[in-house]
């Protein structure tokens, strides 16, 4: 039995992309239409230009619609959240019988139960919950159970992890696509759906961190042990290198963009000193001009290598001494940067790679894989929420181990 | 070269800038001896330009120092010349080389001098910055405040050339007036001028030029120690090369033993022969070590008849990395006046993103290039 199709939209700082993909019954993914359309109107993950913006969505979403033959109603959005943070919490729930005040078992209904207290975070106004991932049980002393159902205790606790944005930021997105008009019918990080496309259950044991660098915003997702750790994003990604070279070299914005993605270099390298790389004239108002291939460089070095350094230090506050066992893995657009993962295993001190999906048909082309990861990965979301929920216990136990409760 | 091609290509456009009494004085003096060559005088005491009848002062921070010197104060120097900055930066607009003469040490030209150096740079402009370190026993104070002076330069200057007055003066001659000592600094200074002004404008028989200077520096990541030596008559080239090979200011040789880099720029008349060069050459060669970076330029004029004139740039390199700005201004604070600074309302290098919320992280503004944040000197 094929799923229904389902649309999900990714509007980013610098390209606005529909996909239409659906699951087969054994969890391959198969992209049936692609649309997408250079973004106007979105700085760092936020709206500038709201006219422009909704301009974009319609193009990119007539573009898929073309493409796949076929209209889409409803999408799913991706949102880095206007640089989403993620919140530990716990729920603690008694399971000391009360009448006859002897120890008991844990039950689903006390699995569930414990979820749904500790679901309930207090977060400020003016953030929004976008996911709620749940992680290790513990029963009395016992900690880091991944499924308590059986054992005997005293109260049953769990911790969360609680993946919130600003409220602004993705109201006015979902705000936006409704007005386009398509109706909206869920909202999830792009982080998170990037680690999902990219991430195997091993590697999420053994210790994970994705990176996902787009153009205005760059997301991570930690995983160790099996469970989420710790996710975030940063408003800071491409177009920020390509402000700074038009900055640093004094050349304009496209012929910076041009000119990063074709010879530039996240590494600076003693060998190019004399290197020239020359910048070709524009139409208007630009004549061409010659820049010293390890200038460009060290204004690229300077900033990729802050952001992964941003990330990293993230981690190490939130979670310190966390083995990274599977390495670091590169998606989005930024992560095709040259030298990218090289600087990446430079910063982390652990390989560091391309994330690409996997279990995946139709994508235009494999060396792509990293753009559509997390578009793929909330194709599989998608698909994970609409799955009718299976009694067996196994079933449940591999919603949750993966996707653990994340149906907020 | 000939005339005609030197009116169909363009020569770059050198200026000379003295900034702070001490640098605008050597500069008047070079003027008067020179006047081929483009200079101009910034200082905030209003009394000390008009001293020097140069036609080209510019006078800055009048509304900040009320026409009086900084009296010592970087934080005014820096004030008068970013309030002046537009007047700069006008001056600066066609030059292609900016040579920077300053003592390093007092308020205007330690607070000036690093900002003219990036406004250069933000104008396209290569930097090369001439800087007198003050004596011993002028105190740690201007010590500490020249050094700070120096650490910025580098930041914004394509080469530093270092005069140390404390290796001027010899310890032996403990009758030396003081005058006779400030006095030999300006000398040297204005020695220091004229042979990178003859270097940078004469074309010799083995070319020389900035790029030169600012190749070894940039291969060798430190700056200059310079020397000068003249000698005439039949023993010059022995002269020259005992001179320079005994020389104060390369630390009686020992300097060249240690040198990253090396070049050295020969001037003499038509008559200069082969094996004058050889001799000096040689001498010197032998001194340094075997890996070093070397580059040398003869030229001949004609009002070096029956002289020889050479002059060392012997690089050393930093001691310490690159400091962070950020660091610096936290120590900066401490010692000296907390007095609430001003702020730029220039949004520096911000580019697309000037006219947004900014993202700020740890109180750093991520919009604006990292940098420039991180002061990371870029090269050209």
């Amino acid at each position: 039995m094929a799923l229904d199709a389902t649309a999900v939209l990714e509007i980013g700082s610098s390209t606005v992309r529909v996909v239409v993909g659906e699951v087969r019954d054994d969890d391959e993914v198969t992209i049936i239409g692609i649309g997408e359309t250079e973004s106007r109107g979105i700085r760092k993950g936020e709206i500038f230009n709201r006219d422009d913006a909704i301009k974009c969505v319609r193009q990119a979403i007539k573009a898929a619609e073309e493409n796949r033959r076929k209209s889409i109603h409803s999408v799913i959005l991706i949102t880095s959240g206007g640089q989403a943070q993620s919140k530990q919490s716990t729920g603690l729930h008694p399971l000391v019988d009360p009448i006859d005040n002897q120890l008991s078992e844990v039950t689903e209904q006390d699995v569930d139960e414990v979820i749904e207290l500790a679901r309930k975070v207090a977060l400020p106004e003016n953030r929004i919950k976008l996911h709620t991932l749940q992680r290790y049980f513990h029963v009395d002393d016992s900690v880091n159970i991944a499924d308590p159902v059986g054992l005997a205790g005293e109260e049953l606790r769990v911790d969360m992890l609680t993946v919130h944005g600003k409220r602004s930021a993705v109201d006015n997105f979902r705000k936006l696509v409704d007005d386009a008009p398509i109706a909206c019918s869920d909202a999830v990080f792009s982080g998170l759906c990037a680690a999902m496309a990219v991430v195997t259950v091993e590697q999420k044991k053994a210790g994970v961190l994705v990176i996902d660098i787009g153009g205005g915003t760059t997301d991570y997702v930690l995983y160790h042990d099996g469970f989420i750790q710790a996710a975030g994003s940063f408003a800071v990604g491409g177009e920020h290198v390509t402000n700074d070279i038009s900055v640093g070299v004094q050349i304009p914005l496209s012929q910076a963009e041009a000119v990063k993605c074709k010879d530039g270099s996240a590494l600076t390298n003693l060998m190019e000193r004399d290197h020239n790389i020359s910048i070709p004239a524009a139409s208007q108002g630009f004549s061409g001009k010659m820049v010293r291939a390890v200038t460009l460089n060290t204004i690229i070095n300077a900033r990729m290598e802050e952001i992964f350094t941003l990330v990293k230090d993230e981690i190490d506050r939130r979670c310190p001494n966390m083995p990274l066992s599977a390495g670091v893995l590169l998606t989005g657009g930024g992560s095709f940067l040259n030298g990218a993962r090289d600087l990446g295993q430079k910063v982390f001190n652990v390989p560091c790679i391309h994330g690409k999906p996997f279990k995946v048909h139709g994508l235009p082309s494999a060396k792509e894989g990293p753009l559509y990861a997390c578009h793929v990965g909330a194709i599989r979301y998608a698909a994970s929420l609409n799955k009718p929920v299976e009694k067996l216990p196994f079933g449940k136990k591999l919603i949750n181990f993966f996707w653990g409760g994340s149906n907020d | 070269m000939t005339e005609r091609t030197a009116k169909t290509i363009r020569v770059p456009k050198i200026l000379v800038m003295g900034v702070g009494s001490s640098g605008a004085r050597a500069v008047a003096a070079m003027s008067a001896l020179n006047p081929d060559i483009d200079a101009a005088a910034v200082d905030t005491d209003a009394a000390v330009l008009d001293a020097l009848g140069m036609s080209n002062t510019i006078h800055v921070g009048a509304t900040v120092t009320k026409s009086f010197s900084s009296g010592g104060d970087v934080e005014l120097g820096r004030q008068s010349i970013e309030k002046d900055s537009s007047n700069i930066r006008k001056q600066l607009s066609s030059v292609n080389l900016l040579v920077i003469v300053v003592g390093l040490g007092g308020g205007t030209g330690s607070g000036a001098v690093p900002v003219i150096t990036r406004i250069a740079r933000e104008a396209g402009a290569l930097v090369l910055t001439m800087a007198g370190i003050p004596f011993k026993f002028e105190g740690p104070k201007i010590a500490r405040t020249a050094d700070e002076a120096l650490k910025r330069l580098r930041a914004s200057s394509d080469a530093i050339i270092r005069i140390e007055n404390e290796r001027l003066v010899d310890r032996s001659e403990a009758d030396l007036p003081a005058e006779q000592a400030f006095a030999r600094s300006h000398q040297v200074m204005m020695d220091g001028i004229f042979s990178i002004g003859r270097l940078l404008t004469r074309r010799g028989v083995v070319g020389l030029d900035f790029a030169c200077i600012h190749t070894m520096l940039r291969n060798c990541d430190g700056y200059c120690n310079f020397a000068s030596a003249e000698g005439s008559g039949e023993e010059r080239a022995k002269m020259v090369a005992d001179a320079l090979l005994e020389h104060r200011m390369l630390k009686r040789g020992r300097m060249l033993e240690g040198a990253a880099g090396v070049v050295i720029g020969l001037t003499g008349g038509r008559d200069l022969r082969l094996c004058e060069v050889d001799e000096v050459m040689s001498r010197l060669q032998e001194k340094l070590p075997d890996d070093v970076w070397f580059n040398f330029g003869v030229a001949t004029d004609a009002a070096f008849e029956g002289r020889l004139s050479a002059i060392v740039l012997a690089a050393e390199q930093w001691k310490e990395p690159l400091v962070d700005q950020r660091q610096m201004g936290l120590h900066f604070g401490r010692n000296e006046n907390p007095g609430q600074g001003e702020l730029l309302l220039e949004t520096t290098g911000k580019g697309e993103f000037s006219n947004l919320d900014p993202t700020i992280h740890n109180n750093e503004d991520l919009d604006v290039p990292t940098y420039i944040r991180r002061d990371i000197k870029l090269p050209r």
